[in-house]
């Protein structure tokens, strides 16, 4: 596995710009949806969305650090223009580290639809992990927690772990990520 | 207004929102949440104008889902612990569970809140610099994320005239995620120019700044104050249970 | 006597191959690059003019990946090898005016080149002073690079590059964006700067190049290279006239247009009258409201004094929206169009036949895959679905090299002949000259009549 070069350097941080433009519009939804979900422990169901970054840009670079990077500015940018500001950054790490993880496990090959849903799992589990110690979820009971952590695991294998090799794979097809390691890989 | 030449520096700030922030979530009691906001707005207050109306603005919005996590905790609490009961408007209540259920959603409120106002005043291109050349950040990423944050009006209009193109064949504005693909493919291709035309000027990690971020003495002594009245009343507090 | 000049740069039968698409392109031959040189790479659009361009700036294989064949050296020494050896030594200049600002502001920009060469603060900030009187940017230096117009932009980027004295400039196109004026005050910063600074261009624009190359290498698809001197450049083949056909009835007409942003008035007073089977051309400054007419006439933007006059029985309704129905609009970027991931997707409503034969091979690709010019094409075809009645292109010479552009008049005579009512807006004053029965130039909010 090799080092990332400036040019996936820069792809994230630009690409990240493009797609925050998509996860600032998914605020809006999420913001209508959260005070009606979260009394019935719902809200989860639609937290993946966030967990994209990472899975999204470690599918398309391959080395060590896209899938944490890939979180991280996207976090980074999101503390400027979402609601909850610099606790994105906080959080971006928490979820990136764990994808990070799995695919240097992986050594970063073979990246199935089954492996991304995986992926976008342990990343959900690992950011509940950490909401139940932050935000205090050991004094709710545990039937509302089992809901809520079903919910975020099935949000981050489908709107985190599925979406992002959707949305890259038709990115591939349209011939701009030649210079990319997922065109290498043939995936 | 401490008038100190060009202000604080913008990492202090920064690293001010995560102190402030670390203080709330380890607070035990909602007054001492409200405290930090307006200890952390104080201070903000004092080394840069603030925008009183977006946070107004902002704090209106934040009561939605507070409200909505009040409501979720107190549902949800677990049922071992009771207090006694309380009468509020014709409901019984229980006060254990009214004032954890407060407790966080004022937490919560309180750590958006100081992120969000910190946040409105701290410039982004200021911070990078600074974080380069007080904490050797990889200028890579610094200057990748300038090229990032310049990029964004492009974004904007091209995703204007994604649209557009889109109203003039279907008559209809389509559907946001249609509009991922191109405006995915436009910035991989802004990516790979302003990729090639850093690595043909060069990027040294050494470089030197025609404006120097470099932390100064008020800097250092305005983030050791505020790390003070952080820490010692957390301390004492800590020490009293 | 002639002195023999160090060469700076042998090309020795470099080929590269682009992955996953095993496209290959060739420069076969030995060539030597003098110092003192201009050079004009030209040749078809994809036969590798831009990628020599990266191999000499050393971004091969660092930026772009693929297999290299042959090699390439810089003052004796291989870069293929050792890429690091021409870094800070040569400059490029690319295409997209934003993409290569770097900063927040105008002279951070231009302080760049020099703060990576670690001179000191002061220093720096005395030479862009120096500079900026010199080369007349003095009241940008505040300003923030994103309130910059295009042309600012490469110039600001221009002169950066030059603050670190490069032993040789390359220009991959660098007046794609700009309208000629900005080109030309482009060239003239050069001149000022060193009348014999070694250069490359790749170009299709070369109006604004006369009288500055001294040297052309131009590539064909096998990778052979025609090594020309000055006085055998052909420098314009001329285009193909489009016999002029009958005009039709009217289908639109402008009344006293009018239309203001906060700060100033753009449009003061535009009449035209648009009919059918008939092609008109629109040039003007960028920045003269080209763009805000074609968009007011399109149906996009509806608060505008004045007034559009249709045939009023076509239709019940907003007015707007009707506009948007029959009015096909064209962009500078033809990738605007795309939505969809197969070409056949994208044609699915077009009836045209010669448009369909075309991309008969590549009913699966890509939209975005495509060649610069079939992408022109195949945006053409899909702002022409759909009972279109009228099409407004914009700039759509833009990158397009000689071939393309005859296939392009083809087209619009074939489209023309159909009763479109076409409206070309363009700086390429030779492509107008071809194609338009009438031509106009939009000139302080008005239109002014150049030709009928």
């Amino acid at each position: 596995m090799k080092k990332m070069k400036i040019n996936e350097i820069i792809f994230i941080c630009v690409l990240s710009i493009a797609m925050g433009v998509f996860w600032w519009g998914y605020t809006f939804i999420y913001d209508i949806l959260e005070p009606i979900l979260q009394p019935f422990g719902l809200k989860y169901l639609i937290s993946g969305f966030w967990l994209m970054g990472a899975m999204f840009f470690g599918y398309i670079i391959r080395k060590p650090g896209s899938a944490l990077w890939g979180e991280l500015i996207p976090a980074f940018i999101q503390a400027f223009v979402a609601r909850w500001g610099l606790t994105s950054i906080v959080w971006g790490v928490l979820q990136g580290l764990p994808v990070e993880l799995f695919f240097l496990i992986l050594r970063y090959k073979n990246l199935s639809a089954g492996r991304m849903a995986i992926a976008g799992s342990l990343a959900a589990i690992a950011s509940f992990f950490f909401d139940f110690y932050l935000k205090k979820y050991y004094l709710l009971s545990w039937q509302f927690n089992l809901i809520q952590l079903s919910g975020f695991i099935i949000s981050g294998a489908i709107l985190g772990g599925f979406l992002a090799k959707f949305t890259a794979d038709q990115l591939q097809a349209t011939g701009v990520l030649n210079q990319f390691e997922i065109t290498r890989d043939g995936n | 207004m401490i008038k100190i030449e060009k202000g604080i520096n913008d990492l202090v700030l920064f690293g001010l929102t995560f102190a402030y922030t670390i203080a709330v979530l380890v607070s035990p009691t909602w007054q001492l949440c409200i405290y930090w906001i307006i200890l952390s707005l104080f201070q903000l207050v004092i080394v840069r104008r603030l925008n009183w109306r977006l946070i107004s603005i902002f704090v209106l919005f934040l009561l939605i889902p507070d409200i909505s996590l009040f409501i979720t905790s107190y549902l949800h609490l677990k049922d071992n612990i009771s207090g006694y009961p309380v009468i509020f408007l014709g409901i019984e209540l229980d006060h254990y569970r009214l004032t954890m259920s407060l407790y966080l959603a004022i937490r919560a409120a309180a750590l958006s809140l100081i992120s969000f106002s910190f946040l409105t005043v701290i410039h982004y291109e200021k911070l990078i610099y600074s974080l380069i050349q007080n904490l050797r950040f990889p200028v890579i990423w610094g200057y990748a994320l300038l090229v990032a944050f310049n990029s964004a009006g492009n974004v904007q209009s091209e995703f204007k005239r994604i649209q557009q193109a889109a109203v003039m064949r279907f008559s209809k504005k389509p559907l946001f995620y249609f509009y991922i693909i191109p405006l995915l493919v436009s910035a991989t291709r802004y990516s790979q120019q302003a990729a090639m035309s850093i690595q043909s000027r060069g990027l040294n990690q050494d470089k030197s700044f025609i404006k120097s971020e470099k932390l100064r003495f008020f800097d250092i002594l305005f983030l050791l104050i505020n790390l003070s009245g952080i820490i010692i009343p957390l301390v004492y507090l800590i020490r009293q249970n | 006597m002639a002195i023999e000049q160090e060469a700076l740069y042998n090309i020795r039968d470099f080929r590269f191959t682009y992955p996953e698409s095993n496209h290959t392109i060739a420069w076969l031959g030995n060539h030597l690059i003098k110092e003192g040189e201009r050079i004009l790479l030209t040749g078809a659009s994809g036969s590798g003019k831009s990628t020599l361009l990266y191999g000499l700036m050393g971004l091969i294989p660092e930026i772009l990946y693929g297999k290299v064949d042959g090699d390439i050296f810089f003052r004796g020494r291989s870069i293929i090898d050792n890429p690091e050896f021409v870094k800070g030594r040569v400059g490029l200049i690319l295409q997209n005016p934003s993409a290569q600002i770097l900063c927040h502001s105008v002279r951070e920009e231009l302080a760049y080149g020099l703060e990576n060469k670690r001179i000191a603060p002061g220093k720096i900030l005395d030479e862009i002073d120096e500079w900026a009187n010199k080369f007349g940017i003095s009241p940008l230096l505040n300003q923030r690079t994103s309130s910059l117009s295009g042309g600012e932009k490469q110039k600001i980027t221009l002169l950066s590059i030059l603050m670190t004295k490069p032993e040789i400039l390359m220009l991959d196109e660098p007046t794609a964006f700009l309208d000629p004026i900005s080109a030309k005050e482009i060239m003239e910063i050069i001149e000022k700067y060193d009348a014999d600074k070694t250069m490359l261009f790749v170009e299709h624009n070369l109006g604004f190049l006369k009288g500055q190359i001294t040297r052309n290498l131009d590539l064909d698809f096998t990778g052979k290279v025609n090594d020309r001197s000055a006085e055998e450049i052909i420098w314009q083949t001329p285009l193909p006239f489009l016999e002029k056909a009958a005009k039709g009835r009217m289908l639109m007409q402008l009344e006293n247009i009018r239309f203001s942003y906060p700060e100033k008035d753009i449009l003061k007073g535009v009449n035209l009258k648009i009919y059918e089977a008939e092609i008109i051309g629109i040039k003007g400054r960028n920045g003269s409201g080209k763009s805000t007419l074609l968009q007011i006439m399109a149906g996009l933007k509806r608060k505008y004094g004045g007034d559009i006059l249709l045939d009023e029985n076509a239709y019940k309704g907003k007015k707007y929206q009707y506009l948007n129905f029959i009015v096909g609009l064209l962009f500078q970027d033809p990738e605007n169009h795309f939505l969809f991931h197969k070409v056949e997707k994208e044609l699915e409503e077009c009836d045209l036949q010669f448009i369909g034969d075309e991309f008969e091979g590549k009913k699966n690709q890509s939209p975005f895959n495509l060649s610069e010019g079939e992408k022109r094409r195949l945006s053409t075809a899909i702002c022409y679905q759909g009972n279109k009645k009228l099409l407004f292109l914009d700039e759509p010479t833009f990158g397009q090299d000689i071939n393309n552009k005859k296939k392009l008049i083809s087209l619009l005579g074939k489209l023309r002949d159909r009763g479109m009512g076409i409206v070309i807006v363009s700086h390429d004053e030779e492509f107008l000259k071809v194609v338009c029965g009438s031509k106009y130039e939009l000139k302080e909010g008005k239109l002014q009549v150049v030709e009928q």
